[in-house]
Order: C-alpha cells, then structure tokens, then sequence
C-alpha cells in the first residue's frame, strides 16, 4: 500500500465525538476567568501612577519643610516649672524659630500653637 | 468578550480542539483539563484571537500541551507508555466489515505507536486538512520539519499494516 492509499484510509478514520457534558462546564470556568473591568491602556496606567508619584514627593518634600521644634535637653521639665516659665519658653521659642523680620507672621503662630499643643501644660 | 461570542467559538471549533488534543495527549481526563485551560487562555486574553481562530485555537491546544508535560514529565511519560497499544480512546469502534474494520484497527494501532510529535503533524495533515507550513506555524516547527515527520509517520504507518495485506495476498 503507498502513501496516498495509506492517507486516504486515514481519513476514513472518524474520530471521536465530544462529549456534550463537557460543554456547560468549560464555558462556566471561562467565563469566570473572562476579565470584567474596564480596560485600561498600558500608558494610561503609568501616567496614574506617575500623578500619584509625584503627589506623594510633593507632600513629603511639603512636610520636611514644616517648622520642626528640638525637644529641650537635659532633665525634663515638670509641670509645674512649665507653668512657671511659660512665657519665657514662648519667647525663646519665637525668637529661636521665627527670623526677626517676621515677628508677626503666621510661622510666629504657628510656633506658639505648637507649644500651647505639646508644651504648656493642661490648666 | 461577551459570554455568546465564547460559546460559538466553542460550538465552532471544540470538537477540532478535543480531537487534536485526544490525539496528543490519549487521555479523556487530561484533554478535558487542557481544553479547560484552552478555552480559559482565550476568555482572559480575548485580543489575541486573530481572523481565524481555528489555527490559533490549535496552537493554544498544543502550547497547553507543551506545558503540560514540561510540568509533568513523568506522568506524561506514563501516560504515552500506557496508551502504546490499541487506541480507543481516540476513535470510535471500527466499521462492521471485517476487512476494512481489520485495516482500521492496524492503522490505530500504528498511529498510537507514533512519537507525539508525528501524530500531531498527522493529525493537522490529515482531519485539519492543513498545509505543511500551517502547521509549522502551529507547532512552532520549521515546514520542512513538519513535512519530515509527517513523511516518516506515512513510513511507519505502512510498515505497520504491510504484514496484514501480505497474509491476505497469500
């Protein structure tokens, strides 16, 4: 027998059918697996996460410029020797942390709102 | 895509996928698994289906089955070694006359006894009606690799059903 005999008994080979069952099963899975959100482009997506970049360099360049007052060394202070010298440790810090040309700026209150928050004591 | 468009690609080509994947894998259950992930490739990456999706289709068939014996080597050797004789899982009963039903069955057995690589270009030749370089292109093979295999798969063919037609001619 030659090849094109041997092809030709091949064909006459049915193969076999699929089973009907399998159907509804398949088709479920893939379409659990089909993606549902919108699609977003490849540039699109970077461009997003570009923004965000930039706007989280943003505020922490914006926070690290913030007035920033040393805790005091040595012992700390009681309450009470706060309560006693309070306006002293106000001026101190005003003179310390805010340049003399702009004694009356809001950088001048904001140094005594920080002090009245973590410094003086509750009356 | 919608969940109508997957069901008439399915309608349309699963019986080709499964006979293809029958033919490579010989095995009911692991047809059914690579048909799933055939069907689950094509339903999370829907941009890739080209003009026709039947050789693309093919192609996914047979990168799952690529994959899946990279994966289980053992098992997939167990599994061609298991099938080596009569193959009937992948074809239906014989036809009742006794000539023809004995020339079937030595083919069958010669095609189970085919390296995976020749039954797919068979397979594609044959029931796919596809060109050597179609299915080059499907099995990521070169033509001419594609004509030479399907060239010594014809030789062992013939070779296995040669002593039947000689006791018949004698």
């Amino acid at each position: 027998m030659n090849a094109p005999e041997v092809e030709q008994h091949l064909t006459m080979l049915a193969t076999r059918r699929l089973p009907e069952s399998w159907k509804r099963g398949i088709l479920l899975a893939s379409e659990a697996a089909r993606p549902r959100a919108l699609f977003v482009p490849r540039f699109v997506e970077r461009a997003a996460w570009s923004a965000i970049a930039a706007a989280w360099l943003a505020i922490a360049a914006l926070r690290t410029t913030t007035p920033f007052i040393a805790p005091p060394s040595g012992p700390p202070m009681s309450t009470r020797d706060v309560a006693a010298h309070w306006n002293q440790i106000r001026l101190y810090a005003v003179a310390e942390f805010v340049p003399v040309d702009e004694s009356a700026t809001p950088a001048h209150i904001h140094i005594e709102q920080e002090l009245i928050i973590h410094i003086r004591p509750r009356s | 895509m919608t969940s109508g468009q997957l069901e008439s690609l399915y309608d349309a080509h699963a019986q080709n996928v499964f006979a293809f994947l029958l033919h490579l894998t010989r095995c009911e259950h692991l047809t059914r698994d690579l048909m799933q992930e055939v069907f689950l490739r094509l339903a999370r990456r829907p941009r890739l289906l080209v003009l026709k999706p039947r050789p693309y289709l093919l192609r996914l068939a047979h990168h799952a089955w690529i994959d899946h014996v990279r994966r289980d080597v053992v098992r997939a050797r167990t599994l061609e070694q298991s099938f080596s004789s009569l193959d009937a899982n992948c074809f239906p009963p014989p036809s009742r006359d006794a000539e023809q039903a004995e020339l079937s069955t030595l083919l069958i057995n010669g095609l189970a006894a085919l390296p995976a690589e020749q039954r797919a270009v068979v397979h594609l030749k044959i029931w796919e009606n596809l060109t050597f370089r179609q299915i080059g292109v499907t099995l990521d093979i070169p033509t001419h690799t594609a004509a030479s295999r399907y060239r010594y798969a014809l030789d062992k063919l013939r070779s296995a059903i040669r002593p039947s037609l000689e006791n018949e001619r004698a």
